[in-house]
């Protein structure tokens, strides 16, 4: 899942109820870090957020609620 | 890392499930670029491996061994080998349709960046498991 952190934007690699692992990308969508985080400083993600190389198209960003 | 099942991936499983469409066997790849896998990812996503000795192989459905049915059910193949015969890295394996190229699942390496010399081996043991 896209999501976005207060140092950037990233994809949950791992999580349980209350911690997740992230990893950060550029905006290649390459990955340049990782860190564990509490769930709930994570949110879901807009499509512009995406990474333009790894961005889904519009429509189908929209079913994963990637507005 | 966990195994991930990209959206392409998902609704392929649903139609073999469902006898919709044919399966196909599965290609193991390895992938170069420093890409934690998403969902929204397709096989462009990934850049494949390409040294010297290098080559993808080709999953034969019937050499799948039986799956294991339980709390979680899971099903194995022997491990694989990939060999080279020049420098190099990697980030992990995904695994494509044989015949439409489509992905199927990607995992990241947990140990991070595989960094390999000419006569290195990496070894790939595929499961999955469904609960």
């Amino acid at each position: 899942m896209w999501v976005t952190h207060a140092d950037g934007v990233a994809i949950v690699a791992n999580t349980d109820a209350v911690a997740a692992e992230i990893h950060f990308v550029d905006s290649a969508g390459l990955t340049i870090g990782q860190k564990i985080v509490p769930v709930g400083d994570l949110k879901q993600a807009r499509l512009a957020d995406i990474p333009a190389p790894r961005r889904p198209a519009k429509a189908h960003g929209e079913k994963f609620g990637y507005r | 890392m966990s195994l991930l099942i990209p959206n392409n991936g998902e609704g392929d499983a649903l139609q073999y499930f469902v006898n919709k469409a044919a399966p196909e066997n599965l290609v193991l790849r390895l992938f170069s670029n420093n890409i934690t896998p998403a969902e929204t990812d397709t096989a462009a996503t990934y850049t494949e491996l390409a040294v010297s000795g290098y080559a993808a192989i080709t999953l034969t459905g019937a050499n799948w061994n039986a799956p294991s049915e339980g709390a979680p059910s899971s099903i194995t193949y022997a491990q694989q080998t990939f060999t080279f015969t020049a420098a190099g890295s990697t980030y992990g394996y995904f695994m494509t349709r044989a015949t439409s190229g489509r992905i199927a699942l990607a995992e990241r390496d947990g140990a991070g960046v595989f960094t390999f010399s000419s006569g290195d081996s990496y070894k790939v043991t595929p499961q999955i498991t469904a609960d």
